[in-house]
């Protein structure tokens, strides 16, 4: 189904009966992330997922967006189908924008689950800086002969180096650059909210170190590490992030 | 040898919400096929989503615009220039000289605005070439839902009932909906009037879905329509081909897997290499009680005439299987892909169904060449 969010065509799924859990997938991801969650929980529940901006069937931001504004889009989403969020359910960006959403008050919820949420900067963050100035000067470079004959394989080698998001990122980088430039760590500190974080024991993009951080940050959570899992721990082991979610709710 | 074959010119891509579709269709089967025919020199004439025209041979091949590069690709290539005097002909202009082909058919590929609407038809009438399917009229009318309804219901042909606004309506004033919305039986659909492949199509249980599913609908259109949903549901489709005779296609019936059938169930699922309409979802024949077939054959027929189709058209019904009342739902000018895999059930191949609607567009074009449209007049001289 569609709904105009912020006069974009947002496309969202709302399946079962009962309290409302919204789920915010990941950046490059879509809602179908949770299907496997979504076919076990809609039995007792009523599971509102969403397309992103820019992800899925939802119309990409028409101007460059930071995080804020993603989480004033889902404010407005709820606002529209005129529910009460009872769980919000955020993977990795999804994360971020749940945590941005709670701290600024925008998004009401009474709980709140993190899985493989990003927020917290690179712990080498003048590396990663370096980094990107070194991708933009490259960038300029590979427009010269004779780099601009190779510039497409450079460009990949060079935005490995700096995460592979960036690149496929497409019409989205600046967007992106904004939101991973910002911190979390004091949006986390104000959260209230009892909170749930999900970590795959394998995780390399957002390191269980990541899930110890917010735990000690926000101060009405529990961590739970599933084993065998990586970031995508709720498509990886949709059983155990299941019974987890259930036994939290 | 080339020269004797006829250049066929296929006009795809477009600015419209369709534009992918129109790719596919393009592709399969209609360029494939004429190229299989050895009969015509096959002229892929594409236009981007901004507006712009290019017609390069490679672009025959559906892999070109598949390619990661494909952006990059297309700003490389030079545009095509088009004339429309004497016949239609296109163009690429070089330094020195400039290299111009003559097009004898063109075959129309574009599904919904800009294309398919009758914008495109109208051009080529004005290029006086002949092309492929329904002519401007037709198109246009079939293009608007409510247009359709009204011009085949004042024929005597049932239609389900609905309602229908403008934009500047709905802004105007919101609250003329529930009064015209109280006369029908819920749940609602809700449709932009001029979309097609189901784009923006809503099924509406409450006035909180009805009123957001309004403003998808009035992203992508100017003109929505509010209709009831047939309870008892069996939906069918029938692709019909010709001028004066009529060919019928087998009667179509979706397999619907969600709760109405999107966008996605008929180009995308279970056809992940984008071979077209989706072969999986639909029964071919429809397994339908012989009187519904003798209703749907001879309303599908009226339907075709009263909205002055040719060449090709697909007529989609609505059956109330308990009533037992067969309702005409909307026309498609252009059906995806020319529903190639229903006539091939009817023994059409895809090779065969191209050739005979390069045949129609040029009987059409003959018969129309009869007509006199202009008159020696002296009213010019009698001015003062």
């Amino acid at each position: 189904m569609k709904v105009i969010v912020k006069n974009l065509a947002t496309e969202y799924k709302d399946e079962g009966v009962g309290k409302v859990l919204l789920f915010l997938h990941g950046w490059q991801d879509n809602l179908h992330s949770f299907d496997s969650l979504a076919v076990s929980l809609s039995s007792d529940y009523r599971i509102i997922r969403l397309d992103l901006p820019g992800f899925g069937g939802t119309e990409a931001p028409k101007e460059v967006w930071e995080l804020n504004d993603y989480a004033e889009f889902v404010e407005d989403f709820i606002s529209k189908l005129g529910i009460n969020v009872y769980a919000l359910i955020g993977h990795s960006f999804g994360g971020r924008i749940a945590i941005k959403g709670n701290a600024t008050g925008r998004i009401k919820m009474d709980k709140m689950v993190l899985i493989g949420s990003a927020g917290i900067s690179k712990s080498n963050t003048f590396r990663s800086s370096i980094l990107k100035i070194l991708a933009k000067i490259g960038g300029l470079l590979l427009y010269i002969p004779p780099f601009i004959f190779w510039r497409s394989e450079l460009r990949k080698k060079i935005y490995v180096l700096i995460g592979s998001d960036y690149l496929n990122a497409g019409a989205l980088k600046e967007t992106f650059l904004k939101i991973i430039k910002e911190d979390l760590t004091t949006a986390a500190e104000e959260i209230k909210t009892p909170t749930l974080l999900i970590w795959g024991e394998n995780d390399t993009e957002t390191p269980v170190s990541d899930g110890r951080k917010f735990s000690r940050l926000i101060r009405n959570s529990e961590l739970k590490t599933v084993n065998g899992a990586g970031h995508f721990a709720h498509s990886e082991k949709p059983q155990e992030v299941t019974n987890l979610i259930r036994g939290f709710l | 040898m080339n020269i004797m074959k006829k250049n066929v010119a296929v006009i795809f891509g477009g600015r419209s919400a369709e534009h992918d579709v129109s790719v596919i269709t393009a592709h399969t089967p209609i360029i494939q096929s004429l190229i299989s025919v050895g009969e015509f020199e096959v002229w892929p004439v594409y236009i981007s989503k901004d507006g712009s025209w290019y017609s390069d041979q490679t672009m025959n091949d559906i892999a070109y615009f598949k390619r990661e590069d494909f952006q990059t690709c297309l700003k490389r290539q030079k545009k095509v220039q088009i004339l429309f005097d004497d016949g239609l002909k296109l163009v690429w202009p070089g330094i020195l000289s400039k290299t111009i082909i003559h097009i004898n058919v063109v075959f129309p590929a574009m599904h919904g605005t800009f294309g398919e609407d009758g914008s495109l038809m109208g051009l080529l009438r004005m290029a006086n070439v002949p092309f492929v399917g329904c002519d401007l009229f037709a198109s246009a009318v079939a293009m608007d839902k409510v247009l359709t309804k009204q011009v085949i219901a004042a024929e005597g042909i049932p239609v389900v009932p609905y309602v229908w606004f403008l934009k500047s309506d709905w802004k105007k004033n919101r609250n003329f909906l529930p009064e015209k919305a109280a006369k029908l039986k819920w749940p609602l659909f809700v449709k932009p009037v001029h979309l097609g492949s189901s784009i923006a199509i809503s099924k509406v249980k409450d006035q909180t879905e009805l009123e957001n599913a309004i403003e998808v609908a009035f992203h992508y259109d100017d003109k929505v329509l509010v209709e009831e949903s047939v309870q008892n549901l069996i939906e069918v489709t029938l692709p019909i081909i010709g001028n004066e005779e009529l060919q019928l296609g087998a009667i179509e019936r979706p397999l619907n897997k969600t709760e109405f059938f999107d966008f996605s169930d008929k180009y995308l699922s279970g056809n992940k290499k984008g071979k077209g309409a989706n072969n999986m979802y639909s029964e071919i024949p429809a397994n339908i009680d012989a009187e519904f077939v003798k209703q749907v054959e001879n309303l599908g027929r009226r339907t075709y005439r009263a909205l002055g189709c040719s060449g090709i058209a697909r007529i989609d019904f609505l059956i109330e299987s308990v009533s037992k009342q067969v309702y005409v739902n909307e026309v498609n000018t252009l059906p995806g892909s020319l529903y190639h895999h229903n006539w091939k059930r009817v023994g059409v191949s895809g090779v065969e169904l191209v050739k005979r609607l390069i045949v129609l567009a040029e009987e059409r074009f003959k018969s129309r060449s009869g007509i006199t449209y202009v008159f020696d007049s002296d009213i010019l001289k009698k001015i003062s």
